[in-house]
C-alpha cells in the first residue's frame, strides 16, 4: 500500500494493465509525450513506445470511430477524451456506434473499449471545461459508466472496466484528482461494477425523534454530502451516504436497503437537474421503496443554465446547499 | 491503363483509369489473368440476380426498404475480387452483396436482409464476422474511422491484412469522412476508401455535396494519394484495388479511389464486361445464359429458404445490449 492521488491511481492502473495485457493500447489528444493534459498517462509512452500510446490529431469523433475500429480487431483501446465537455463531437459515434454494435450486428461484433475522461466543475473551467454529462451516457442502451471518487476506487474500477466485456464510460471527477488522497494497493485488484459504497454509515440512536437520511452523490460531490453531513449531525440528523461509484449498472439493491432504513432521501449531483440521474434514482427509489418513505425525496443539482464560469462555485451544490435539503426531509 | 481526361499524369485524380477501352478490348499491358476475369463476371452476375430477387420483395411488400446494388456492381464485385481472405471490408448498406464473394451463404444473406436472423437491423445493414464483413451503420459516414482504426490494428499485430471502406459521394461530405482520412494518413493505415460516384445523394447532385472539381482530389489535402477509375469498368477497378493491396501489404497507408458510375452512356458494367469477354473467346452466349439461371435460381431458392425461417423471438430482443443481460433487462424482459 502506498498512498496515492486520483491522478497516480489511475495512471497506475494503466501501467499495470498495459504491461499484463499487449492488447491494451492509450490515445488522444495529447496523451503521449506530454503525458496528457493532466498527467494521467505520464510515462505510458516513455515505457511502452507509440505504437501502444498514441497522439492523435484533434477530433474526438476520429479519435473514438478509431478506437471502435481497433476494438473489433484485437485490441483494448482506451481513448482519452481531454475534458467531458469535448466528447460531444465524438457523442454520435458513442451513441450511434460503440453503444450499439454488439446489438446491430446480431452478437457476432462487440467494440469493446474504455473512455476515459475528466468531468466536472470547481476548477475555473468555465463552461466547455467543467460539465457533467453522465446522464446524457447512462440513457444510452449498451454502456456502462463509472465515475469514481477514491484512488482506490479508480484504480480498481478502471482494472475492471478494462476487463470488463462491454464498452465503459470512466468519468475521472477533475477537481478531486489531486486533491482525494488515500491507500491504494500496489498490485493487481479491481472494484467489481456495478456495486455502490456506503461512503457513511447511519448509525441509529434509538431515540423516538431520530431522523435518518440516505445521501447518493458521486465523484467530487462525494466530499460535498460527507461535508453537508457533518454539519448536520450537530442538529441530530444522521446521514447514510452512498458513493454510487457506478452509475450505470445501478446497485439498486444498496440504494433500497439503506432508504428503507432511513426512510428519506437526498440525491446530489453536478449536471442540471431536468432529466438528470437524481430523476431517474427517485423514480426508480418511489417505485421501490414508496411506503417506507417519511418524506418527498429532494435532488441538490446544477441548475438548468450552460455550466457557468464566474459563478461556479453557486451553481455547483455544494455542502452549503445539501444542508438546507437535509434539513427539509429530516423535518418533513 | 487507358486514361481519359485533359491533363497532368496518371498518378493525379482528374484523370479516370479504364482497363476496357470503347472497343471492349482490355487495354494492352494489363495482366488481368483470363480466371479473374471470368470470375468477375460471374460474381456480378450472382450478385445482380439477388439484387433482383430483392427488389421483387420490396415490390411485393415483404421489405419494407432495400439499398438496390444496380449499376453498381463493377465497383462492389472489382473490389471485393481484389482482396484477400483476411482483409477486412466495412461496407454501407449499398454493398451488401459482398458478402456473397466472400463466401456468405446467399440465404444467410436473404435471411439478414429479411430480419429472420437477429433482426435487429433494416434490410441491407448486414454483418457477417465470418466473412470480416463489418457491421453497416445507419449514420452515412460514421465507419469509415472504424476502418482506420481496423487497419492500424492489423498493421501493429504485424498482419498482413488491409482494410476497404466503401462510401458514397454523399459520405465525402461528413465529418467523419474528414476524420477517417486525417487519421488514415497520419496513421499510415492500410486501409482503402473506395468511393463509388454515381453523381446524386438520394435527390442531392455531387455539385450540392462539393465545389471539388473531382471527390479524389480531396486525397491529397490529407497526404495519401487519390485516384480517379471508372466505376462501371470491375477490371479497371480490380486492378486498382489490388494494385493499392500489394503495396499496403509491405507497409502503403491509406488511399482514396473515387469510382464514378455516372460517365459513359452504357452505365452497365455487367453488359460491357459481357462484351468484352465475348470479343476475348473467354465466355460464349450459352455460358452466359448458364451463368445467369444459375445465380437467379440460386437467388430465388435463397430468398424462399430466409422467408421459410422463423423471425426471432420476443426474448432476443433484450439480448446483446451488453455481453450479459444485466438485471434492468431482465426485469423489463420477464415483467413488461
Amino acid at each position: 500500500m502506498s498512498e496515492m492521488n486520483m491522478v497516480q491511481a489511475i495512471n497506475d492502473a494503466l501501467r499495470l494493465e498495459m504491461r499484463r495485457d499487449d492488447r491494451v493500447v492509450v490515445l488522444g489528444e495529447d496523451v503521449g509525450k506530454v503525458g496528457g493534459v493532466f498527467r494521467v498517462t505520464a510515462g505510458l509512452h516513455e515505457e511502452f513506445g507509440e505504437d501502444r500510446v498514441l497522439d492523435t490529431p484533434l477530433s474526438e469523433g476520429g479519435i473514438i470511430g478509431t478506437a471502435i475500429g481497433m476494438a473489433l480487431y484485437g485490441l483494448v483501446p482506451v481513448p482519452e477524451i481531454q475534458f467531458a465537455d469535448f466528447i460531444f463531437p465524438g457523442y454520435d459515434q458513442i451513441v450511434s456506434e460503440l453503444a450499439k454494435y454488439r446489438y446491430r450486428s446480431g452478437g457476432e461484433y462487440s467494440a469493446k473499449l474504455v473512455i476515459r475522461t475528466p468531468v466536472g466543475g470547481g476548477i475555473r473551467g468555465g463552461l466547455y471545461h467543467s460539465q457533467s454529462p453522465e446522464a446524457l451516457f447512462i440513457h444510452v442502451a449498451g454502456l456502462k459508466v463509472v465515475c469514481p471518487a477514491t484512488p482506490y476506487d479508480a484504480k480498481g474500477l478502471l482494472l475492471a472496466s478494462i476487463r470488463d466485456p462491454d464498452p465503459v464510460l470512466f468519468f475521472e471527477p477533475k477537481r478531486v484528482y489531486r486533491a482525494a488522497k488515500g491507500e491504494v494497493p500496489e498490485g493487481d485488484y479491481t472494484v467489481e461494477i456495478g456495486k455502490a459504497r456506503i461512503a457513511r454509515e447511519a448509525v441509529p440512536s434509538g431515540r423516538k425523534d431520530d431522523r435518518m437520511v440516505t445521501v447518493i452523490a458521486w465523484g467530487a460531490m462525494l466530499y460535498e454530502a460527507i461535508a453537508a453531513a457533518e454539519e448536520v449531525k450537530k442538529k441530530g440528523i444522521e446521514c447514510e451516504i452512498i458513493d454510487l461509484r457506478t452509475l450505470w449498472p445501478l446497485d439498486i439493491d444498496t440504494i433500497v436497503a439503506s432508504v428503507e432504513k432511513t426512510g428519506r432521501v437526498v440525491v446530489v449531483h453536478e449536471a442540471p437537474r431536468t432529466c438528470g440521474f437524481g430523476a431517474e434514482l427517485v423514480s426508480l427509489i418511489t417505485e421501490r421503496a414508496f411506503l417506507h418513505l417519511e418524506a418527498p425525496p429532494e435532488r441538490v443539482t446544477g441548475f438548468d443554465t450552460p455550466f457557468p464560469y464566474t459563478l461556479e462555485m453557486e451553481y455547483l451544490p455544494l455542502a452549503h446547499r445539501i444542508v438546507p435539503a437535509l434539513e427539509k426531509v429530516a423535518g418533513f | 491503363m487507358h486514361q481519359t481526361g485533359s491533363r497532368g499524369t496518371s498518378s493525379e485524380p482528374d484523370r479516370l483509369l479504364r482497363a476496357l477501352g470503347d472497343d471492349d478490348s482490355l487495354v494492352s499491358g494489363l495482366g488481368v489473368d483470363e480466371g479473374t476475369r471470368r470470375a468477375l463476371f460471374s460474381a456480378m452476375v450472382r450478385l445482380r440476380s439477388f439484387d433482383d430477387a430483392c427488389v421483387a420483395l420490396q415490390r411485393e411488400g415483404t421489405l419494407p426498404t432495400f439499398f438496390s446494388s444496380r449499376l453498381q456492381e463493377g465497383v462492389i464485385c472489382g473490389a471485393a475480387q481484389a482482396l484477400a481472405d483476411g482483409d477486412a471490408v466495412f461496407p454501407t448498406p449499398r454493398e451488401y452483396g459482398v458478402s456473397l464473394q466472400r463466401g456468405v451463404a446467399a440465404e444467410d444473406l436473404a435471411a439478414q436482409i429479411l430480419g429472420k436472423a437477429s433482426g435487429r437491423q433494416a434490410p441491407c445493414y448486414v454483418s457477417f464476422r465470418s466473412a470480416k464483413v463489418a457491421s453497416v451503420s445507419g449514420i452515412i459516414g460514421a465507419h469509415l474511422p472504424h476502418a482506420v482504426g481496423y487497419a492500424w490494428s492489423a498493421r501493429v499485430r504485424k498482419t498482413s491484412h488491409v482494410v476497404l471502406a466503401f462510401l458514397g459521394d454523399g459520405a465525402t461530405s461528413s465529418g467523419e469522412f474528414h476524420s477517417a482520412l486525417n487519421f488514415g494518413g497520419v496513421m499510415k493505415a492500410p486501409v482503402l476508401f473506395l468511393c463509388r460516384n454515381n453523381g446524386v445523394a438520394i435527390s442531392t447532385p455531387v455539385a450540392r455535396q462539393t465545389a471539388s472539381e473531382t471527390l479524389a482530389e480531396k486525397a491529397h489535402a490529407y497526404g495519401i494519394p487519390g485516384l480517379l477509375v471508372d466505376g462501371t469498368d470491375a477490371i479497371a477497378v480490380y486492378n486498382a484495388v489490388r494494385t493499392w493491396a500489394d503495396a499496403a501489404r509491405h507497409g502503403g497507408g491509406a488511399m482514396l479511389i473515387e469510382a464514378r458510375t455516372d460517365l459513359l452512356p452504357d452505365r452497365d458494367p455487367i453488359a460491357r464486361l459481357e462484351r468484352h469477354l465475348m470479343k476475348d473467346n473467354l465466355l460464349s452466349e450459352d455460358a452466359a445464359r448458364t451463368i445467369d439461371a444459375e445465380a437467379r435460381a440460386e437467388a430465388l431458392a435463397a430468398v424462399n429458404v430466409a422467408k421459410g425461417r422463423a423471425a426471432p423471438s420476443r426474448e432476443t430482443l433484450f439480448d446483446d445490449v451488453f455481453a450479459v443481460v444485466p438485471r434492468h433487462l431482465v426485469s423489463q424482459r420477464d415483467h413488461a
